[in-house]
């Protein structure tokens, strides 16, 4: 298990562009010849893709649910019906 | 400051809800409107502390103004000004918000950025990643419909593990507060549970992958 985590761990810190020009080196010569491992990585780069899509649709949410809330106040209410009618 | 009419009228609606539900608990009759509102009381209270609320108020008005002269509907607004504001929440957790004027002035000019992009102009304007406009070529179709038909199995299955990836890859917490966010003992077991998290999206990747081949 912990040699995984660290794995997932290197795996992170390349994708986010965290790691140091060595370790880059070495990650970048293993992705060449280790299929297995280049997998993963392609694997994990479309979770972090999955995470960001469900994050934003997540906040577009949380905007939607503000800009319902702000209707009910009169003074931003009225400030829109004014210059969409 | 300003008090608002909901600051008051909302806790009184609320306390009258609660009073009512007891009433009726007592007599042996319990309406379920008394539980929906003040659930609903929460929700609008978590909202109205939204640290992003002022910010809306204040700015979303001027951008409807602009997006109305140069033609554009209401709806159309309120799509580039929530780009905008993703724009704007994504670099400040990141970290990479550099404002040389207020939030307000950044998250218009944005704003327009955006609505400006979403009429085929402004393509100069380099966007942060995964805000370029989607391809319409058929294959780009694919790819997105796939996306999306993945994250609602991964949601389905697992809503709490989104939001631990969320909470790490995207509001870039700590490993403590995560654990405390989630109630994990301590950092260690939340960098566990991250892990299993990850590696259940990476095998429905792989899965699905393979399924397409």
């Amino acid at each position: 298990m912990r040699s995984e985590l660290n794995e997932a761990g290197l795996i992170d810190e390349w994708l986010l562009g965290r790691m140091g020009d060595e370790d880059g080196r070495h990650f970048e010569a293993r992705l060449l010849t280790d299929e297995a491992f280049a997998e993963k990585v392609e694997a994990q780069r479309m979770a972090h893709r999955l995470v960001r899509r469900y994050a934003r649709t997540e906040e577009k949410g949380r905007l939607e649910r503000i800009y319902r809330l702000l209707l009910h106040e009169p003074d931003f209410a009225n400030q829109l019906n004014t210059i969409f009618t | 400051m300003l008090i608002r009419d909901n600051d008051l009228l909302q806790p009184a609606i609320w306390l009258i809800a609660v009073g009512m539900k007891y009433f009726f608990a007592l007599s042996g009759d319990h309406p379920i409107f008394f539980d929906t509102y003040q659930k609903r009381y929460h929700t609008m209270n978590k909202e109205m502390e939204d640290p992003m609320i002022d910010l809306y108020r204040e700015s979303f008005p001027h951008f409807a103004r602009m997006v109305r002269r140069m033609g554009g509907s209401l709806e159309e607004a309120k799509d580039a000004f929530h780009d905008a504001l993703l724009i704007y929440i994504e670099k400040e957790r990141a970290g990479t918000l550099r404002l040389s004027r207020s939030p307000k002035a950044y998250v218009l000019g944005t704003a327009k950025i955006c609505w400006l992009r979403g009429r085929g102009g402004a393509s100069m304007v380099q966007l942060p990643d995964g805000f370029e406009a989607v391809g319409t070529d058929e294959e780009n179709e694919d790819v997105e419909e796939r996306e999306k038909s993945l994250l609602r199995s991964l949601v389905r299955s697992g809503r709490k593990c989104m939001e631990l990836l969320k909470a790490f890859y995207y509001e870039h917490c700590s490993m403590d507060d995560i654990a405390e966010r989630f109630g994990f003992s301590g950092r260690r077991s939340a960098t566990v549970q991250k892990y299993k998290c990850l590696e259940k999206v990476r095998e429905e990747i792989k899965s699905i992958q393979a399924y397409a081949q």
